[in-house]
């Protein structure tokens, strides 16, 4: 019942400690949600599972298998959007969803695949524009289109939402709503109230381990508060820190 | 305000690439220095030759040669078998020229007649430190000139002898004041009818003697030409190669090197990165890419190239004469050779890109391939592979730019075995050096960087 295992994963850059024990599982058709303050290491383990990194220990299962083992296996079942991607500043919209959609040729045809990805972006005729033109919030609806495009098993998107405005927020989430019923999703956000109505389970990072993780309801109810920010500061500030887990 | 702008630059500018980069031309040109000092001590040596002296014992003029060739030469041989003479050259690391006196130099002296000296060069490279001591030697045959034209004044005016000798770069023997044995007949008297066309006696006095001069290059025997004129008429094959060579390297290497520092700037090479490609498909496709990037762009600058070329080419011809030009398959030798070293350049620029933190040092590293390429152009254009130490040959043949700098010359002397194992070795070198591009596109330093400190500070957005 589980798509993805991360096993007890550790993650040390020289002198940090930047991850330290992270367990958690993500199941099929769900949306998994990390949260955390700044440096808590959500990102390190988001590049760990994108194969990005390699674990200092730990492994991380991808139905049953070691990623770590077989990476080059294990790409083609996710798509990973990272935090600040970007995007090759003389292509079109439109040139870089057809350039991205050619690696996908094996399981659908390109122009398909491209054609969702067009839809997606919601920029209709600004994708015909040189991307070094687009805005901030533009170039992350292109990137999120990008990523969700190809129906991934297991799409890894670090902090979708940030940078874009109320209804375009609205818009990708709704994007990532839809995506389940190809696969799961596993996000990073900060904000509270997204993932709270986006996410089926949370995880709590804080200095590089996971303190708590459930359903929001359950993460309510345990911590008897009425929202996830509230649960959020509690944890936080009222000193929580990571023991068993 | 100023000074705050001015420590920011400095401070973004001063770092570890940059100073290594310095660091690294510094030292190849003390390395070079080094190579030219060791030469110069061969201006300040005496040349080392052979002479073969076909002429009696009595033949005086013959002997003012024989003893002005001593006074300023090393002569290793005297004596009247000319193969032996010419082993004996050959023996020797500085062996420079055979020089024979043929029989009848002096009656043709006496007669009137410039007097023939046969000079067979031993040219070891054609490298522009190569061919110094036969420019040294160049310089003593003046001082022979001089000599025998004193001998010759003192023979027709014997009154001239009698004076204080003015003889200041004259070896002493030969300013005897004898009188002349049996009368020369006047220069006068029997006009030159040789083939070097007539000549005014007094000509002769002043400038008595011709040489008659022939080269071995290598194990190459050239007719009729000196060293000096072999290694002018070489210039243009010592110079195109490397001039194309490093101008591809330039622009492919730059090409990647940027094209990884892009990737990192832009963040896109994370997304690429977890794509489903194989790392060997990118790796290899970056460097396809670059590689047709820099010979497009090469080729553009090729054509501007070849006006200012112009001035440095040898007709076709004259090297055929010399047989010393290419036919089609050495051209194609020596294209593929560019071609081996070329994906080594591009594969060490991809890897300097990989380790690069962005664009900025990235172009930074672009100049440490170009250093790497400048060390065996400068080498080349000094000296000829076979005439460096082994020490620096060894460098030299490690270094995979070398060889189409190289291949050429090689080529033209027939050593194609030297081009075809330089070739064998460039993409030897390249192949393994594109597995280490993918094992390191493997890694994670490909996403974290080399250096210590975090990539992102932690401070990010919020
Ligand atoms: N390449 C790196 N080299 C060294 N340290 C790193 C590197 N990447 C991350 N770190 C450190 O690991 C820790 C966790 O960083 P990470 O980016 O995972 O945090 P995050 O939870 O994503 O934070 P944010 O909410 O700001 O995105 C930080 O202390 C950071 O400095
Ligand atoms: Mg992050």
């Amino acid at each position: 019942m589980t798509l993805l295992q991360v096993l007890d994963v550790h993650k040390v850059f020289h002198k940090t400690h930047a991850v330290r024990g992270v367990s958690f599982e993500i199941r099929p058709h769900e949306i998994f949600g990390l949260v955390g303050p700044n440096g808590a290491g959500k990102t390190t383990t988001l590049r760990m599972i994108a194969t990005l990194l390699r674990p200092s220990s730990g492994v991380i299962r991808f139905e049953g298998r070691d990623t770590a083992a077989d990476p080059d296996g294990f790409r083609p079942h996710i798509s990973y959007l990272p935090e600040d991607a970007g995007v090759y500043k003389n292509l079109t919209g439109r040139q870089y969803l057809d350039f991205i959609a050619r690696f996908f040729a094996d399981r659908e045809e390109p122009a398909v695949i491209a054609a969702r990805g067009v839809e997606m972006t919601g920029l209709g005729e600004r994708l015909s524009n040189r991307v070094s033109g687009y805005s901030k919030g533009m170039t992350r609806k292109l990137v999120i289109a990008r990523a969700l495009m190809v129906r991934p098993q297991l799409a890894i998107l670090d902090e979708p939402t940030s940078g874009l405005d109320v209804i375009s927020a609205m818009a990708v989430r709704e994007r990532i709503r839809e995506a389940t019923s190809h696969g799961s999703v596993l996000l990073s956000s900060h904000n509270l109230l997204e993932v709270e109505t986006l996410c089926d389970r949370v995880a709590f990072m804080f200095a590089g381990a996971v303190i708590d993780c459930g359903t929001p309801v359950e993460l309510r109810e345990r911590h008897g508060k009425r929202t996830l920010e509230e649960v959020f500061l509690h944890l936080i500030r009222d000193g929580h820190r990571p023991e068993g887990r | 305000m100023l000074w705050n702008i001015v420590l920011k630059e400095v401070r973004e500018m001063l770092n570890l690439t940059t100073v290594g980069t310095i660091i690294a031309v510094t030292a190849i040109f003390a390395s070079m220095g080094g190579l030219v000092s060791m030469t110069k001590g061969e201006t300040t040596k005496k040349p080392v030759i052979a002479v073969l002296n076909l002429e009696p014992p009595d033949a005086r003029l013959a002997q003012t040669v024989v003893t002005a060739l001593n006074a300023s030469c090393e002569v290793i041989y005297l004596g009247a078998d000319d193969r032996e003479g010419l082993r004996r050259l050959r023996a020797h690391a500085r062996g420079a020229a055979l020089i024979e006196i043929p029989e009848g130099f002096d009656a043709r002296l006496r007669s009137g007649r410039q007097g023939r000296l046969g000079v067979t060069w031993l040219m070891r490279g054609a490298g522009a430190l190569d061919t110094i001591s036969s420019a040294v030697l160049e310089r003593h045959f003046l001082s022979v000139n001089r000599a025998v034209s004193r001998e010759l004044i003192t023979l027709r005016f014997p009154d001239a002898a009698t004076s204080p000798p003015a003889a200041r770069a004259t070896p002493p023997g030969t300013a005897a004041p004898t009188p002349p044995a049996g009368g020369a007949p006047p220069a006068a008297d029997t006009p030159n009818a040789d083939e070097d066309g007539p000549r005014d006696p007094a000509d002769v006095l002043v400038d008595p003697i011709a040489r008659i001069e022939n080269t071995f290059f290598k194990d190459k025997l050239i007719p009729m030409l000196s060293p000096a004129k072999i290694s002018q008429l070489l210039a243009s094959q010592s110079i195109t190669v490397p001039i194309i060579m490093m101008i591809i390297l330039m622009l492919g290497g730059s090409v990647v090197v940027s094209s990884m520092g892009l990737e990192k700037e832009n963040k896109t090479l994370e997304t690429l990165l977890t794509l489903p490609v194989s790392r060997r498909t990118l790796v290899l496709g970056k460097l396809l890419g670059s590689a047709i990037v820099g010979i497009l762009m090469a080729g553009i600058f090729a054509v501007g190239l070849r006006f200012y070329l112009q001035n440095f080419e040898a007709p076709a011809e004259s090297l055929a004469v010399l047989g010393l030009d290419l036919g089609v398959g050495d051209y194609f030798l020596v294209i593929v050779s560019l071609l081996a070293s070329l994906m080594f350049g591009l594969a060490f620029a991809l890897l300097l890109g990989v380790l690069a933190r962005d664009y900025k040092s990235a172009q930074m590293l672009t100049y440490a391939i170009l250093v790497l390429a400048m060390f065996p152009m400068m080498i080349v254009m000094l000296k000829d592979f076979d005439t460096v130490p082994t020490s620096l040959q060894i460098i030299l043949f490690i270094i995979p730019f070398s060889h189409p700098m190289m291949a050429m010359r090689q080529l033209a002397l027939e050593n194609a075995g030297f081009v075809l194992w330089g070739i064998l070795y460039s993409f030897l070198a390249a192949g393994l050096l594109t597995a280490a591009v993918v094992r390191v596109f493997r890694a994670e330093v490909l996403v974290t960087g080399i250096l210590r400190f975090s990539r992102r500070p932690p401070d990010a957005e919020n």
